[in-house]
Formats: structure tokens, sequence, C-alpha cells
């Protein structure tokens, strides 16, 4: 009876053992563990944050399946392209000391010749851009899209979306 | 008191139950402490509305249900109505006195958030264009 670590008057069996108090120790540590994998990291919402910028620039150039007129073959729509897609890269006060935690990018071409257009359109840090040939969980989320677009004279176009979203400090 | 056949207390199989009851009540403490946190809900409902703001359109109404926070508010001593605020394109949410959680959104529309009075449990968000 070596593992019995706690006697009544007489000496005789208790049921608090080592190996009871192990088994509570090994519950507690895998609870803990537990909890604090689950709830002690922040929630990562970039790979969702980069979809929705995707997709709001796919919505900005296009409208039923048809090139939005005054985009991208539009010199003006280049310059202005964060107001004409209703964008704003600013971010909190803590991030404001970096580059952008935003990078978008769009390649048009043509789509029967593959050939690019010229009006392509990127903006942003683009030093995000090299992140989205890594795979890792710190990383900067990102999303590529791929559309296919006809102009009013029927011409078939194929755009390519990139977005990529860093805010590593909020949800790494 | 527990006693055995003879009738003398069992000192041992007390003091068992006893630390058995403590080691579960603390276990119970922890994981609703960690689970119901203040900041845990800040961070969560702060980019669950930047992320609805980012994929709204102008012309949409949102109501958020928020009845978790709003009560954790209500016990905080906080003011229900301004949990949520929008400072330009940064959501930030106030559930405690010390701290709150920010998180920004990229759609440039104008945002209107308000507490939804008749029935205090849910904040609207109103999407308009800018």
């Amino acid at each position: 009876m070596k593992n019995k670590i706690i006697f009544d008057k007489e000496g005789s069996e208790t049921t608090i053992t080592i190996y009871w108090f192990a088994i509570l120790i090994i519950v507690a540590v895998a609870i803990v563990y537990m909890i604090s994998s689950a709830y002690g990291k922040p929630y990562d919402v970039r790979g969702i944050e980069a979809d929705i910028l995707a997709n709001n620039i796919a919505d900005c150039i296009s409208e039923g399946g048809y090139l939005r007129e005054g985009t991208l073959t539009d010199s003006s729509f280049k310059a202005n392209f964060l107001k004409q897609c209703k964008l704003n890269f600013k971010v909190e006060e803590s991030f404001a000391k970096g580059n952008g935690e935003y990078y978008v990018e769009v390649i048009a071409y043509d789509f029967d010749t593959n050939k690019r257009t010229n009006s392509d359109i990127s903006y942003g840090n683009p030093a995000l851009r090299q992140y989205c040939e890594l795979k890792g969980k710190t990383l900067p989320a990102c999303t590529q899209k791929n559309i296919y677009l006809l102009d009013s004279q029927q011409n078939k176009y194929g755009v390519t979306i990139v977005a990529v979203v860093n805010k590593a400090d909020k949800n790494v | 008191m527990i006693r055995d056949k003879k009738g003398d207390v069992l000192v041992g199989e007390v003091i068992f139950l006893v630390l058995n009851l403590v080691f579960l009540s603390i276990l119970i403490i922890f994981v609703i402490s960690k689970t119901n946190d203040s900041a845990l809900l800040e961070e969560k409902y702060a980019k669950q509305i930047a992320l609805i703001i980012d994929s709204a359109k102008p012309g949409m109404i949102i109501h958020i249900n928020m009845e978790d926070a709003i009560k954790k508010a209500q016990g905080e001593k906080q003011d229900i109505a301004d949990i949520v605020r929008k400072n330009d394109n940064v959501i930030t949410i106030k559930l405690k006195e010390k701290g709150d959680y920010s998180y920004s959104f990229f759609n440039d529309v104008g945002v209107n958030v308000y507490l939804d009075t008749e029935n205090n449990k849910e904040y609207v968000i109103v999407i308009t264009e800018k």
C-alpha cells in the first residue's frame, strides 16, 4: 500500500491514492489545454475578409456577367480605383504605422488569345503579394478569383482578382 | 457524517469527496470564465459586425442578436446603448469598464449602428450610400 497518501487514525485503507491524484491532474491539464487552445487565440477571419474583398471587386467591375462600363477599359478608373469600388483601406490606429494591411490586384486578359490587356490594377501593400505562393497559419490570407466577362461589343475577357489581407496582430 | 459499519467517521472518504468537489468546482469556474469572457465576446462581435458591413450593400438593414453581450455589459454596469460604436471605418465593442476591441472594415459605405430599444436584445445596422 505504498501509494496511499492519507490514512485515518487507525491507518486503515482510504480511497485517496497517488493514482487518483494523477488522474485528476491529467484531466485538469487536458481540459485547460483544450480550452486554452480553443479560446486563447483570436478568431482568424482574414480568409473570409479576403473572399469578401475579392467579391466586392468582382461586383465593382462586372454586372450580370458583363464588364461594367467605365471600369477596366477606362483609364480614370485605375486612378480612382478605391473610390470607384467603394473601398477604404484605412485600418485601426494600432496598424497605422505599417505599410498597409491589404493588397488587391486585378489582371484582365483577352479570353481567346490570353494576351493581357493594358488595364492591370494593383493597390495596397505589394509586399503582401509574395505570400500568396506560401502556406502557413500566420501568413497573410490570400484569395484568387477568376471570372469571365463580356463587354458591350461581345469581346470576351478573363479577369483574375487577387485579394490579400494581413492584419496578423488581430487574427493570429 | 459518513460512518463505517462500526459507526466510525470515515475521515478519508470525507476529505476525498471534498477535494473532488473543490477540484470539479475550480475546473467548472475556469471553463465558464474562459468561454464567457468579455474580451472574447468583444472580439467576436467586432469581427462579426465588420464582416457583415464588408459584405453589405447600401439599402440593407441588418439586425444582429447580441443578447449575451448586452447581459454581460449590464453585469459590468455599462451603458448598453453604447456597446457598439463606429468611428470612421472602425467598429469598437465595449462590454467592460477597462478596455474594448476594435476591428476595421473596408467597405466604404455609410453605416449607422444603434440599439433596438423595442427589445434591448438586438443592434441594428443600417447601410447607406456614402
